[in-house]
This record gives C-alpha cells, structure tokens and sequence, in this order.
C-alpha cells in the first residue's frame, strides 16, 4: 500500500516537474487537478494545491458561464429567429398582395392569344363587346319567335271569342 | 354530433356551388394557352368602371357579376388531327351533363347556333356557347346569376362600351 502510494507520489512529482518546464499534456494537468482536488494531497505537495484548485474552479465557472451564455445566446437568437422568420413571412405575404394579386385585381381586362398575352385593353373591350352582341342579337330572335307566339295566342283567343258567339 | 354534421354541411356547401364555376374556369385555363386560341377575362374592376355611375340598375347588376371570361376558338385550329372546337365543345358537354347544367336556350340561325346553360345554384355561371363557320366562342359569366343578369344579357344593356 505504502509502495503504492509512493509510486504515485513519485508520479506526481515528474507530473510537476512537467508542468513547471511546460512540458505536460492536457491530459497530465487533468491528472493534477484530480490529485489536488482531493483531501489527501502528500504534505510535499499542499503549496500547489490552491494553485490546481483555482484553475479547477475558474474551469468550473467557466464551463457554467459558457454554459449560460451559451443558453442566453440561444434564447435571443431563438427571440431573433421567431421575430425574424415573421417579418419575413408579413414581408411575404405583403408582397404576394402587391405584385400578384393587387395588379390582377387593378387590371381590368387581360387578354390572350395563342398563349401570349396582348395588352391592348382597347381591343379587348371591343371584342368581348362584339361577343355580347352577338349573344343579344341571337337572343333577339328567340324575342321575336316569342312575341310572334303571343300575338298568335291573341289571335285564338279572338277566334275562340267569335266561334262561342 | 349534430352540430359538427351541421358545420361540415355548412363548409361544404359553398364549395359544391363553386364547383361548376371553378371547373369551367379550369377549361378556359386549359385552352386559353393553346395556338390560334383568343382568351379575355374581364374582371371586376373593369366592370365596376364601365357599368358603374349612377345607375342603380347597373350597380345592382355589378355587385352581382364577378368575372366574364370568353374563349375564341377558330375553325382553323387543329390538334392532333382533330379541330379543336370540336376537342373543346365535347368536354364542354361533358362537364354540361356532370354537373347538371340546365339548357335555357336553344337558337339555330343559318350557320349560327347558340346555346345558353345555366348553372344549378346561383351563385355558380351562365354559360354561352356560340358556334358559326369561322368558330366556337364560350361566354361565362360567374357570379349571382339570377333573372337580372340573365335579362341583361338577353336585351343586349350588358356591354362594356
């Protein structure tokens, strides 16, 4: 046992020794925290002990503090992205008002032929003006046919009159 | 239970009298980019600017009319070896029977026939289909279609000049 704790107290001298001449490894400075994070430290060694302990807790409130910016920095860049994301979306939508559907809604007559679109809103009226006349004067026919019932109708009735007498 | 079936019926309502009036649109979508075709679209707008004043008459018509779409298909137009009006006129006819348009009129002129559909439910299109020689022109009319919108027509004080 006293072998073994010999063999470490050794161990951690060359550790020392190491890291005085600034020869030791991530690892090895590890391995001198732990040991001086510990209640039984060799007496030879205590005079570094608030050294190693000082490094273990600003590493320690380090970590807390990078942990906690790192929190903070997500929450606003969260904050960031919702407000971000939703301008972007109002920004969309108010986009999509003004160049698609407000010109359509502005635009009062749109014409195509053979795919392209003419604008010549002039030619346009004109020619959906000439489709409803001609509407209005088939239609017309279907007035006179009407009126030609009704006169005929008039006439039985007459006739009806004069044949009871 | 019989509230939910109630607001179903009630989303589902306005829908099914769209339906005539947006597959007839998808047909004038559908032809109005192919070759020789003429397609115009009067909207609202133009509508309200022409019809509009101080006529009550015109403005009661107005507030009823949402667009008029015409289709101009010359005789001339062929696809895949058929005439197109002919391509046109049959799924026409096909949508006429599937959603039950009602034939109002039927009028043979000479060379010039003309037939005039109405939609089941108001709020759905009047349909004009006019045939000559020289082409098959469709006329829709979407909107509020009652005896107003259909008497304007008729006698001819729908025009835009």
């Amino acid at each position: 046992m006293e072998k073994i704790q010999t063999t470490k107290t050794e161990n951690i001298r060359v550790l020392l020794e190491m890291y005085f001449n600034g020869d030791s490894t991530l690892q090895d400075e590890e391995t001198l925290r732990n040991y001086f994070s510990r209640n039984d430290i060799d007496p030879e060694f205590k005079q570094y002990s608030p050294l190693f302990n000082y490094f273990s807790q600003e590493k320690g409130a380090m970590d807390t503090h990078t942990k906690d910016t790192h929190t903070k920095v997500k929450h606003i860049f969260t904050k960031k992205m919702f407000f971000s994301s939703f301008s972007l979306s109002a920004a969309a939508a108010l986009a999509i008002f003004t160049f698609i559907l407000w010109p359509d809604q502005q635009k009062g007559v749109e014409m195509m032929i053979g795919g392209e679109r003419i604008n010549n809103e002039q030619l346009a009226i004109s020619k959906t003006d000439e489709q409803l006349k001609k509407i209005s004067s088939m239609m017309g026919i279907v007035d006179q046919s009407t009126s030609s019932l009704k006169k005929l109708s008039n006439v039985e009735k007459s006739l009806s009159i004069i044949s009871k007498k | 239970m019989k509230k939910v079936i109630l607001i179903l019926l009630a989303a589902v309502c306005p829908l099914l009298a769209n339906a005539q009036s947006k597959q007839i649109s998808e047909i004038f979508d559908k032809y109005e980019k192919k070759k020789h075709v003429e397609s115009i679209v009067v909207t609202p707008s133009l509508l309200g600017f022409m019809l509009g004043g101080e006529d009550k008459e015109a403005k009661d018509l107005m507030s009823k009319i949402k667009e008029i779409r015409i289709l101009n298909v010359p005789t001339n137009a062929i696809e895949n070896g058929v005439p197109l009006r002919q391509i046109l006129k049959d799924e026409l006819d096909k949508l006429i029977i599937k959603e039950q348009f009602a034939r109002a009129v039927k009028v043979n002129d000479g060379d010039e026939l003309l037939e005039v559909y109405i939609s089941q439910n108001d709020k759905g299109a009047l349909l004009f289909l006019a045939s000559s020689t020289a082409e098959f022109a469709v006329i829709s009319i979407f909107g509020k279609i009652d005896k107003e919108v259909i008497n304007s027509v008729m006698n001819g004080s729908l025009k835009l000049k």
